[in-house]
């Protein structure tokens, strides 16, 4: 990919995303003589959101044009292709501006507590300092809420589901989940939520320019749901010292080079890819889609590989018994700032996580959850015992250290509306 | 009184001795055989007009909102309604000749779609009356026409169908019926379709522990390369219900909350949500003649040669 140009990506656009999307309806009659269980038939009615609108072709030399009306453009790396963008949802600066207003607006939740910048915080990489995150009603959800960081890129999302690829799909989940109860619109409340956003003055005139074949800027759910999926994948950082290494415009310090080296070397890599280090990352550009999830060794309750029953992984999704205690990796730019760490924050800092896959997994001598983990037969054959020295460990500190993209967590343009200054005038976080 | 086909009854989970007395009383209430219609069925006029309700029982007892339940599980607790509400789709009409006709619902509103495939949402909870929590308003009918003729029973699934499952649940284009703006709470996003049933019981033992089913198709991916949403599922979990003889005019369709936790204790929290790996479930998916392993290998396809006994005919 580091070879792949501009004008690449815009010729493959037809081809990839869009064209694949077009191929679905056909691809998936032919599944119905290979599926076990459930699968579409003549016409894959759960394929429609995606194909439904066709996009505007692109231009072939702008990533602008790769994902979304004239006035959007993706500002990444020479390196990194702009994400897949749902043909029904394009992008553009309203509807981003108007997501920004819409993530931070308390009145989205169904007693008006809570919004979904209550549990992602931006100074946190959008996440919340918490092990569990706790919803509107106070119920502690059995995860950690995650990273936002260049979430638009991945393949599925939260921690372990293959049923949601899409951030508008995700969304849905806290909005309007009950097991637990984040945001809590529910069957009695969810006409009153929208109503309760009339009285944003400016909303009516954000929904028109974010929606503008709806000039009366209707506060619609469906509109709601895109314009935050829109913000959410504007959430870009590449500007980490990491990156700027890269472009030659910074220089590692020893340790950091050293650690680096170490990163790579010890297969830490190998989940965690570059250029977001983490799994699952996928692109306009994307081939061969990564939709792998992976057993660290965390818990081993039953000598069988058990994880505690509040959250099993993947598993929980797809019933098969192998997929106990899988996740995906998530990314570890701004890792520094995201602690505590793994699906259900049991580590607390980042140098137990490194201390934890030296060692292979994680023995519980104590407590409910005791076992020893680093034995689990489910474990990923990528964690395993390593040989990494109190200094190693110091030098890869030091490395993950570099992922931190300290614009990325105060750029106003994805900071509260409701109580940063207005844009152009930057606050301190 | 119900009116249950001697047939049907027989494979209840209900003892032999209640079947028996339950037997002879609905014999004098059904007129003897027990299908509330004659050999020949039941005609449906010129007008195409066909109304089929539904009703909620615990065992041979009508059930709402605001009522107690008693005789529940296997302790014989007692429990309140919080939400009663499931999805039926495909209605079609039996006749004696051993074909069928597609019911045409005469809407497609807040309830019904009407469509290639078609579903209805049947809503028996009510939102603030008694411990009910769900259900904007009763919903037990579903409407629809057929050709005229004469007909001698229904079949229908309950669910959703794969091709109306995994819809968007918020796109403006979804039926309002599958829609979280318009039914929020049947809405199952986190395994990307419908809760096909909502069935929710609070106990009213110590601490009021939930007994619930919340059925639904699991193992549910997507396929991120191709931009489908959902794919394919491994367990669909979809009931074929039968009423080989049965009359729409004399009699509705009860879901019995009674025989579907039959084994359940109610002094403690039964939440089945169709986890393929969740014991919870072995009791409900019994009752519901759905193939499920609590190792995960459940197919959830209907079992061969077995019926569900958690619908059944009941008298008007």
């Amino acid at each position: 990919m580091g070879t792949t140009t501009l004008d690449a990506w815009g010729a493959r656009w037809p081809g990839t995303w869009l064209g694949a999307g077009l191929l679905a309806g056909a691809l998936c009659a032919g599944q119905q003589a290979f599926a076990a269980g459930d699968s579409p038939r003549a016409a894959d009615a759960a394929s429609t959101t995606f194909t439904a609108t066709v996009p505007t072709p692109p231009a072939a030399s702008s990533k602008k044009a790769a994902a979304g009306p004239a006035d959007w453009v993706w500002q990444l790396p020479a390196d990194v292709a702009p994400p897949r963008v749902p043909a029904d949802n394009p992008m553009s600066t309203a509807k981003v501006e108007l997501g920004r207003f819409l993530f931070y607006d308390k009145r989205l939740s169904g007693n008006g507590t809570q919004s979904c910048g209550s549990c992602h915080f931006q100074r946190l990489a959008f996440t919340d300092g918490r092990a569990h995150g706790l919803g509107s009603t106070g119920e502690a959800h059995p995860r950690s809420p995650m990273s936002l960081a260049n979430v638009a890129f991945n393949a599925t999302y939260t921690w372990a589901n293959p049923a949601l690829i899409t951030l508008e799909r995700q969304m849905t989940n806290p909005v309007f989940g009950e097991t637990p109860v984040e945001m809590g619109v529910n069957d009695a409340n969810v006409q009153q939520v929208l109503q309760r956003l009339q009285a944003e003055p400016s909303y009516p005139r954000r929904f028109a320019a974010a929606f503008p074949e709806d000039p009366q800027g209707a506060i619609s759910w469906d509109h709601v749901i895109k314009a935050v999926s829109a913000f959410e994948r504007s959430l870009l950082s590449f500007n980490s010292k990491y990156d700027r290494v890269k472009e030659g415009k910074a220089r590692f310090s020893a340790p950091e080079a050293r650690g680096l080296k170490l990163f790579r070397q010890a297969e830490c890599v190998k989940c965690h890819q570059e250029p977001n280090f983490s799994n699952q990352f996928l692109t306009v550009a994307t081939r061969d889609v990564d939709v792998s999830f992976y057993n660290k060794g965390l818990y081993n309750l039953d000598g069988r590989g058990a994880y505690p029953a509040a959250s099993p992984g993947l598993i929980e999704i797809t019933g098969k018994a192998a997929d106990m205690g899988h996740y995906r990796a998530p990314t570890l730019r701004n890792i520094e700032v995201t602690a505590p760490y793994m699906h259900d924050g049991s580590v607390a800092t980042l140098q137990e996580a490194i201390a934890l896959y030296a060692d292979g997994g994680r023995r519980l001598t104590q407590g409910p959850n005791a076992g020893e983990g680093r034995a689990s037969p489910l474990k990923s054959a990528l964690v395993h015992p390593r040989a990494l020295s109190r200094q190693d460990q110091a030098d890869l500190l030091a490395f993950l250290k570099t992922l931190t993209d300290p614009q990325f967590l105060r750029d106003p343009r994805h900071a509260d509306p409701f109580q940063s200054p207005p844009p152009g005038k930057r606050r301190t976080p | 009184m119900a009116c249950f086909s001697t047939s049907r009854y027989s494979k209840s989970l209900l003892g032999a001795a209640s079947a028996a007395l339950a037997l002879s009383a609905l014999l004098s209430a059904c007129g003897g055989g027990g299908d509330g219609g004659s050999s020949n069925g039941w005609s449906v006029d010129a007008s195409g007009a066909v109304k089929l309700q539904f009703a909620a029982y615990a065992g041979s007892t009508p059930i709402q909102c605001g009522t107690a339940v008693a005789g529940l599980g296997s302790k014989s607790s007692g429990a309140q309604i919080q939400d009663l509400r499931f999805y039926i789709s495909n209605v079609k009409l039996l006749k004696a000749d051993g074909s069928s006709v597609a019911l045409t619902l005469s809407a497609t509103d807040n309830n019904n779609y009407q469509g290639t495939d078609s579903v209805s949402l049947i809503t028996l909870s009510q939102t603030g009356v008694g411990s009910c929590t769900a259900g904007a308003s009763l919903n037990k009918l579903i409407q629809g026409t057929v050709p005229a003729g004469q007909y001698v029973g229904v079949t229908m699934t309950l669910g959703v169908p794969f091709s109306l499952n995994h819809l968007n649940s918020t796109d403006p284009a979804t039926p309002a019926v599958l829609r979280s703006d318009v039914n929020p709470g049947m809405s199952w996003n986190w395994r990307g379709g419908r809760k096909f049933t909502k069935v929710e019981l609070q106990s009213t033992d110590t601490g009021s522990p939930m007994t619930l089913l919340h059925l639904g198709s699991t193992g549910c991916v997507g396929d991120p390369a191709n931009g489908v949403a959902i794919s394919s599922c491994t367990a669909p979990n979809r009931v074929p219900l039968t009423f080989s003889s049965f009359n729409p005019n004399t009699q509705a369709i009860a879901l019995d909350v009674k025989t579907l936790f039959a084994s359940a204790d109610f002094s403690v929290a039964n939440s089945c949500m169709s986890s393929p790996t969740d014991a919870k479930c072995v009791g409900p998916f019994g009752v519901l003649a759905l193939n499920f392993n609590s190792d995960g290998t459940g197919t959830g396809q209907p079992i061969s040669g077995q019926t569900q006994s958690a619908f059944k005919a009941v008298g008007l």
